[in-house]
């Protein structure tokens, strides 16, 4: 059982600085592989050559391309918590891909149950029996299967663990790496 | 001595009516005043900073002007350089590196060394503990792979469970765990696995 894994990517962006850090687990949470970058700081001439797509240029070319690169254990399906990645990772890593988040609804029927949350490729996915069911988001472009395939996954994988639980982890030691 | 051979002659004729007065031939200096004249100029190069880059987005040609005179924007000089009326497609600038590679650290050893944390689900565990009287339910705590699990430590600031594994277990099977306690003051909470 769970010889999968689940890669969650983050890049965030604070005071002029930005960086990221990717963070693969096996189904119980253990890590496996953890990359993260230093803090870019563009200088006043960067900011005025790159103008608006400096953003964009940082974290989907240079933050997202170097961790991608690096990242030796490619994991069953990428996670981020920002929905501006989404695209860009699932461009990038060319793997299943998803946002995922917490949503304040009421529990679904079964675990595996899935539900339209409106807009395309937005679904309530109750992934465990004992949690309020997860918000996850599919690239406009991802196939039925594809969809499938991360549904699967995610609910293998909350057997074990603690879906958005990662992402708490890797704020602290990138906290705790900048002390 | 004629001067006044001439004015005492007239004098007599008119009685001494009228006082006759002699003139100076001594003439004015004349006020001679010079052709050189001291001009203010000023420079139409004039100095212009570029403060922001909506600049470059900008359709069409600057006003420019200086002292109230206006002036093309050709005339201007900016580093070296003169604005043009199209948007540049390329700047070069000397001793400057655009950001084009970072290296990723890898710190696997840092972050295997963390805790992962639980929350309390009691509310949505529909199951229960058989319970001793006076015994109650404060939380549960799950999925843990118990197998796995070498250490926890209940953060009662924040009602989570940290849990350390050993990453050489190959145990995956999961369970939750329930937090009792018996009421009165000198009873320890007590974990039971469902």
């Amino acid at each position: 059982m769970a010889q999968g894994s689940l890669g969650y990517m983050t890049i965030d962006g604070a005071d002029g600085e930005i960086r990221g850090a990717s963070l693969v687990v096996d189904f119980r949470g253990v890590p496996m592989d953890f990359r993260y970058t230093d803090p870019i700081r563009p200088t006043k001439l960067e900011r005025i050559l790159y103008g608006n797509a400096l953003d964009v240029y940082l974290r989907e070319e240079l933050i997202l391309q170097s961790l991608l690169n690096a990242v030796e254990a490619r994991p069953s399906l990428w996670i981020c918590g920002d929905l501006d990645l989404l695209q860009p990772l699932r461009n990038v890593g060319k793997v299943r891909a998803a946002y995922l988040t917490h949503s304040a609804h009421a529990p679904l029927d079964s675990v595996g149950h899935t539900e339209s949350a409106g807009e395309a490729g937005s679904f309530l996915l109750q992934a465990d029996a004992i949690s309020a069911p997860l918000r996850i988001v599919f690239a406009p472009e991802s196939r039925q299967d594809e969809m499938n395939g991360a549904v699967n996954i995610l609910v293998e994988a909350a057997q074990s663990m603690e879906l958005m639980e990662p992402f708490g982890r890797i704020q602290k030691a990138l906290a705790s790496l900048v002390e | 001595m004629a001067f006044e051979e001439i004015r005492e002659y007239f004098s007599r004729h008119v009685l001494g009516r009228v006082k006759i007065k002699s003139l100076s031939l001594r003439l004015h200096r004349p006020l001679i005043s010079t052709l050189r004249h001291n001009v203010e100029t000023y420079p139409l190069r004039t100095k212009l900073q570029i403060n922001s880059p909506e600049i470059l987005a900008m359709q069409g040609s600057l006003n420019c002007s200086s002292q109230g005179f206006r002036f093309a924007a050709q005339l201007v000089s900016v580093k070296g350089d003169r604005i043009r009326r199209y948007i540049p497609q390329e700047i070069k600038v000397k001793k400057f590196k655009l950001i084009n590679n970072i290296k990723p650290e890898n710190a696997l050893k840092k972050i295997i060394n963390y805790p992962q944390e639980r929350t309390n689900r009691l509310k949505w565990q529909r199951k229960r503990p058989a319970l001793s009287q006076g015994e109650m339910v404060l939380a549960y705590y799950g999925p843990i792979v118990e197998g796995a699990a070498i250490k926890f430590i209940l953060n009662k600031q924040r009602g989570t469970l940290l849990v350390w594994y050993n990453t050489n277990s190959r145990k995956f099977d999961a369970r939750g765990v329930f937090l009792c306690k018996k009421l009165g003051a000198n009873s320890k909470p007590e974990w039971r696995w469902l």
